[in-house]
């Protein structure tokens, strides 16, 4: 359904100095799979959920979305392309995404009126669906946003993202700015959702545990690059790169924790880096010079098919 | 929102005791602009060297001028002209202000840079000079004097509507208009010119004001609106001469008509916004 391939995004900073926000990003998307792309800030997950929602545009690369590269179609284009109702996004700020002159009957209408055609009373039923979809009780529609509880928001934001009858529905932190108690719930929403209307999901977060619950794949990023990816069980179980496992072992368990290894040193700079070191050498326990000689490929990083890690010591000759 | 527009009316101007004073008498004013002609108990032109300079009286309410008109019938049928021009130089300023100023704060760049730079020139003079220098050089006509209330005020909406439209450029509800399907047009009158509108409108409740001073100040000084047009700057400008006679009333009374407009308009201010902010409902 969905194939990245080579996909990098630059910022010009001026002065030559170049931030490269995105490197050689390749993952391939199966219709109704959900996959989980994690990392720490400024690592490139927004980026790419932005590109992939055809919100901004790649510096290179491709994005292949049902054969066609849309990465190829400037964004500012693609608002008004047929596939823009195949791709929604979930905002991360429920409350920025809504604009506050908008009643959330009227924000869900938006999508559908420009994108659908509806008017009239196909229009209100169909905004009476999404509101019921996403358990929004229909007294709340004539409401503003500032008359909205956080969830309540959140849940508008899900409903007018698939209201337009998305295919690939990009999810970027969406549940970051809820309180704990909300979350659990608007989870559980979003995983229901899934399943009643075959949705594919690219899921962007940084907290591993929602990650490992709601995707079957998961994809680490560091830096904009692809540290590891694999099926879901495969790398937090078995993590092949140094990243992953730091990650894995910062998750809160509840048992007392010893062996933490938590990276130490400063992660490199995203400006001007250099494209023959490995990016998380500076900060890795195990790196070797090689480590600062030459990128490492995306090699084989359990038994698992399909799991990949970028890191030499995956090499079959260390 | 159009079904709880009256209804919100309604509760702005209750909760706001300023802004009901303020509605009270702009809705005066705009019925006396309405039916001032005919509310007129005397021909506002016919002179009469008989009538010259009469104080207030049963029969002249506000006195009479120097040729014997009568100043009530002149300060009432003046309303529609004052009150037209300035109305009509705020809509101007604010139509061109949120056009410039929307396109300036969204497209930024070149866009930006230029009408900012016309903002800084406009800005650098003096209003009432510019006003004075505009009406001096297109000649003395009332498209003349709304036009040159208009520019003089021009540079403040736009500076608003630029502002407000460049913090929301990012915003999150502008990306999710644009995966709605909006283009770059849709963004722009939908979604982020509308959430300009509040501070504007503050912007007009002042300006209305500042207009019909303007208009008043360019007839003063004999560069508006021409005699024997009856209009409350002229005839401030006419009976000014008359207060160190003792004829107080030929200045007086237009005087009067014109601070209350200005304070009217000025008490609207923030209900105005309120009115056009969804945020202020409950």
């Amino acid at each position: 359904m969905l194939q990245v391939a080579g996909l990098g995004k630059r910022f010009a900073l001026g002065h030559g100095a170049t931030l490269h926000a995105l490197a050689d990003v390749g993952f391939n998307v199966q219709p109704g799979e959900a996959l989980g792309i994690v990392g720490e800030s400024g690592c490139g997950k927004t980026t790419l959920s932005r590109i992939i929602a055809r919100l901004a545009d790649a510096s290179d690369g491709s994005v292949q979305f049902d054969g066609t590269n849309i990465a190829a179609i400037p964004a500012a284009r693609f608002a008004r392309d047929p596939r823009r109702s195949a791709i929604q996004l979930v905002f991360q700020d429920a409350t920025d995404s809504l604009n506050p002159r908008f009643t959330a009957a009227q924000a869900i209408a938006e999508p559908l009126r420009r994108l659908r055609g509806l008017r009239g009373a196909a229009l209100a039923a169909r905004v009476a669906e999404c509101a019921a979809l996403t358990g929004l009780p229909g007294e709340l529609l004539s409401r503003y946003p500032h008359q909205l509880s956080g969830g309540q928001k959140a849940r508008v934001g899900i409903a007018r993202a698939i209201a337009p009858e998305p295919r690939l529905l990009v999810l970027d932190e969406p549940t970051s700015a809820l309180d704990v108690s909300v979350q659990a719930v608007v989870l559980q929403l979003l995983a229901e959702l899934r399943t009643r209307l075959g949705l594919t999901y690219l899921f962007v977060s940084h907290d591993l545990n929602v990650v490992r619950l709601l995707c079957d794949r998961v994809m680490v990023m560091y830096l904009g690059r692809i540290a590891e990816i694999g099926r879901a069980n495969a790398v937090f179980d078995h993590p092949a790169h140094p990243y992953t496992r730091a990650l894995a072992a910062a998750i809160p368990t509840g048992e007392a924790q010893r062996n933490r290894a938590l990276p130490e040193g400063e992660p490199m700079s995203p400006v001007n880096p250099d494209p023959h070191t490995c990016r998380f050498a500076s900060r890795c326990a195990q790196a070797m010079p090689r480590c600062r000689e030459a990128y490492p490929p995306l090699l084989p990083g359990s038994a698992a098919p399909g799991h990949l890690a970028a890191c030499h010591l995956l090499a079959p000759t260390g | 929102m159009s079904l709880s527009f009256s209804a919100n009316a309604w509760h702005v101007l209750r909760g706001n005791p300023a802004t009901l004073a303020g509605a009270l008498i702009c809705g005066g004013f705009a019925l006396l602009a309405v039916v001032g002609p005919w509310l007129a108990p005397y021909d506002p032109m016919a002179t009469s060297a008989a009538l010259s300079l009469r104080p207030p009286s049963a029969a002249h309410w506000f006195g009479t001028d120097q040729v014997g008109r009568d100043m009530l019938s002149r300060v009432l049928v003046a309303t529609r002209l004052d009150l037209g021009i300035a109305i009509s130089a705020t809509l101007l300023s604010f139509t061109l202000g949120l056009v410039l100023g929307g396109a300036a704060g969204w497209l930024g760049g070149w866009v930006d840079r230029a009408v900012g730079r016309v903002n800084d020139t406009l800005m650098a003079f003096p209003l009432f000079v510019l006003a004075m220098g505009i009406v001096a050089a297109l000649g003395n006509s009332i498209t003349n004097i709304i036009w040159a209330t208009a520019v003089v005020n021009l540079p403040f909406y736009a500076r608003v509507a630029r502002a407000e439209v460049n913090v929301r450029r990012e915003a999150g509800f502008v990306e999710a208009a644009r995966l709605a399907g909006n283009g770059s047009a849709g963004v722009l009158f939908r979604h982020l010119i509308p959430n300009a509108l509040p501070p504007m409108m503050v912007q007009v409740s002042l300006n209305l004001g500042f207009a019909i001073l303007n208009a008043a100040s360019l007839s003063f000084i004999g560069l508006g609106v021409r005699p024997p047009t009856p209009e409350w700057g002229i005839m401030v400008s006419e009976g000014a001469a008359l207060v160190l006679s003792g004829q107080w009333w030929a200045a007086l009374f237009p005087g009067l008509a014109l601070m209350l407009a200005v304070f009217g308009f000025n008490l609207l201010g923030d209900g105005l916004r309120d009115l056009v902010d969804p945020r202020r409902r409950t």
